[in-house]
């Protein structure tokens, strides 16, 4: 049992990397990305042909298989989901592009790039991927001395990125993303450049992806198209429903509750002879289920993002009154009232 | 028909152009086969006000747009302070002072008040990236410094009490005054206002028409598109009355109300004897 929670801890460090940069993306700055997981698999995949044993054909085809260190997996991965999020982000983030049809593009873009790895198999393997990912820290270690060692590292990384995202939000920089999420246009007409900033935003989303799918990859010592459908997206996004939009705390707690309660919990469950799929059948009715109730009941989240307050004590002397100004008050107003 | 300008105000005044705020040449546009802005010229003086009426559909609206970069021109000048910014887009175009308001207010909504007034104003690099995480101490001081100017501005336009509110919980005179406060802390040189009163209630109306003067008073030049002939003349010294997408009469409003223009247009909507 000691064992599982530490495995599922570990997932949901990964599932957390996913969920920051989705955030950022879409919680602060509005860009609904259907793409976001396909730099997930750019991290993997990169930190996979950077840190893996070469091919053997002609059975396994692949490119890279440089046996580096990995660090300089993890790290070529990010790399590399960081400039295909640029170029990505610089082709679907044109002006003139509304947000529709960039959520259109990215689900086109992702759906593209899955076919294209899944058939082009001298690239990474075709449908059967990397396999045979060695394992992190040398091989000297026990399966319980890894465990901890990997999970010490990751929870690591997890939290500065945490702390990162964070600051981001509380910035005048993560203020300019909601900007930009609330209306744009207006933005513009303030001097902001929406392009420039958005196209950073879709950069840092996607080597947090990137760096999601470089950890995961290590862990699990593979890496196939099975692991990145456009799916996984979604369920990083209900994460973020659920746990509220544009929060930190939000999305941290909605990827703790879904993929603790919902994925690794449920795992446990003693498998029925007579319908071996039904806990997984179930598990996907139960996930977009609570996001339905969420989105009926508590459309905000569990979390919601949170307006910033400046507390003043005194009310200067010159105030203007403006007739109505004075009959709407702000006292005992809640933030999480039904205003969003 | 008697024309305080019209057609003639093509040929621009031969004023030096740094003494305009704004200047719009020869403005075409159109959408389609309908000509939308059809050799639409006006001017705004440095600090000056002027207003622009006319029917539905005279172009009114496509002007702001074109000015501001959101529409593009298919040929004619838009010059802010003696610079041609035609071929701009709207950020670069604002960087130059111009700001605008909407018919409908586009505040962000669920930003507060106070949020409102500090993304209007100018950053200092505060809205980059790397500098929020490398200078922080920079960044939290010129923060202090700004919530205080714009606690200051929120006073000043009787929105102090709301700063903690979200936007979206602004009534429509009380979101005019935080749009018009928003211009006021974000260095603007020249204002357009595209319809101020529309979504108003007649109590704020007299709020909406200080906040404009409080505009005035800091130096900023106003272009302002209105319907409310009372509320034109009572702020604007020069007016021009659009129409087909062109500019027809201009003057006063004392004198447009005098021209043919003004009767085809506004019949048993005179403004004698309102303001």
């Amino acid at each position: 049992m000691f064992q599982f929670t530490l495995t599922a801890l570990i997932f949901l460090g990964f599932e957390i990397f996913l969920v920051l940069g989705l955030n950022l993306q879409f919680g602060m700055t509005g860009l609904l990305n259907l793409a976001f997981i396909m730099f997930y698999a750019a991290g993997a995949y990169t930190a996979g042909v950077l840190s893996g044993p070469p091919a053997t054909p002609p059975s396994v085809v692949f490119i890279g298989g440089y046996n580096l260190p990995f660090y300089v997996g993890v790290l070529g991965g990010v790399a590399v989901a960081g400039v295909l999020s640029l170029i990505v982000g610089a082709l679907s983030l044109g002006r003139g592009l509304r947000s529709s049809y960039f959520t259109i593009v990215t689900l086109v873009v992702g759906v593209v790039a899955l076919q294209f790895v899944t058939q082009y198999q001298n690239l990474f393997d075709g449908s059967i991927g990397l396999l045979n990912i060695p394992l992190p820290f040398g091989g000297g270690l026990s399966s319980n001395g890894f465990t901890y060692l990997f999970l010490g590292v990751l929870a690591s990384v997890v939290i500065v990125c945490i702390v990162l995202c964070e600051w981001l939000r509380r910035s005048p920089f993560g203020r300019l993303l909601r900007v930009i999420r609330e209306d744009e246009v207006a933005a513009q007409v303030f001097g902001y450049n929406v392009f420039t900033t958005k196209l950073k935003v879709y950069v840092l989303g996607g080597m947090l992806s990137g760096l999601s799918g470089a950890f995961t990859i290590f862990y699990v010592g593979a890496f196939g198209p099975g692991g990145w459908s456009v799916g996984e997206t979604l369920f990083a996004l209900t994460c973020i429903f659920v746990g509220g939009a544009g929060s930190t705390w939000g999305v941290l707690l909605g990827a703790a509750m879904i993929e603790l309660l919902f994925v690794q919990l449920t795992s446990l469950l003693p498998t029925i002879q007579s319908n071996p799929a039904l806990i997984s059948i179930g598990r996907g009715i139960a996930i977009p289920l609570l996001l339905l109730i969420v989105l009926r009941f508590r459309p905000q989240g569990l979390i919601p993002e949170r307006v910033p307050k400046v507390a003043i004590a005194e009310q200067p002397a010159n105030e203007v009154a403006t007739g109505e100004s004075l009959s709407v008050g702000v006292s005992g107003r809640s933030e999480e009232g039904g205003d969003d | 028909m008697t024309e305080f300008g019209g057609k003639g105000m093509e040929a621009i005044s031969e004023r030096a152009a740094d003494t305009l705020a704004l200047a719009v040449r020869d403005a075409r546009k159109s959408y389609g086969a309908v000509a939308a802005l059809d050799g639409c010229s006006i001017e705004v003086p440095t600090g000056g006000i002027v207003g622009l009426i006319g029917p539905n559909g005279s172009g009114k609206s496509t002007l702001i747009e074109v000015i501001s970069g959101l529409q593009e021109l298919d040929s004619g000048e838009v010059l802010l302070n003696g610079r041609a910014v035609q071929n701009l887009s709207p950020h670069q175009r604002a960087r130059y002072g111009l700001r605008r308001s909407f018919q409908v207010s586009r505040l962000w909504q669920n930003l507060s008040v106070m949020e409102n007034i500090l993304a209007a104003m100018p950053q200092q690099g505060r809205d980059k990236l790397w500098k929020n995480y490398f200078s922080p101490r920079i960044v939290a001081r010129q923060e202090r410094d700004a919530v205080e100017r714009g606690l200051e501005i929120l006073s000043q336009f009787g929105l102090w009490r709301l700063r903690n509110d979200r936007a979206s919980a602004l009534s429509g005179g009380q979101g005019r005054l935080l749009e018009f406060a928003r211009i006021m802390v974000s260095d603007a040189s020249i204002a357009l206002l595209d319809e101020p009163l529309a979504g108003v209630n007649p109590v704020m109306a007299e709020a909406v028409v200080s906040g404009i003067g409080s505009l005035m008073a800091a130096g900023i030049s106003v272009l302002v598109v209105e319907h409310d002939l009372s509320f034109i003349e009572s702020l604007c010294d020069k007016v021009y009355g659009m129409e087909s997408g062109r500019v027809v009469v201009s003057g006063s409003m004392r004198e447009i109300a005098a021209t043919e223009f003004f009767a085809e247009t506004y019949i048993g909507r005179s403004t004698r004897g309102e303001s």
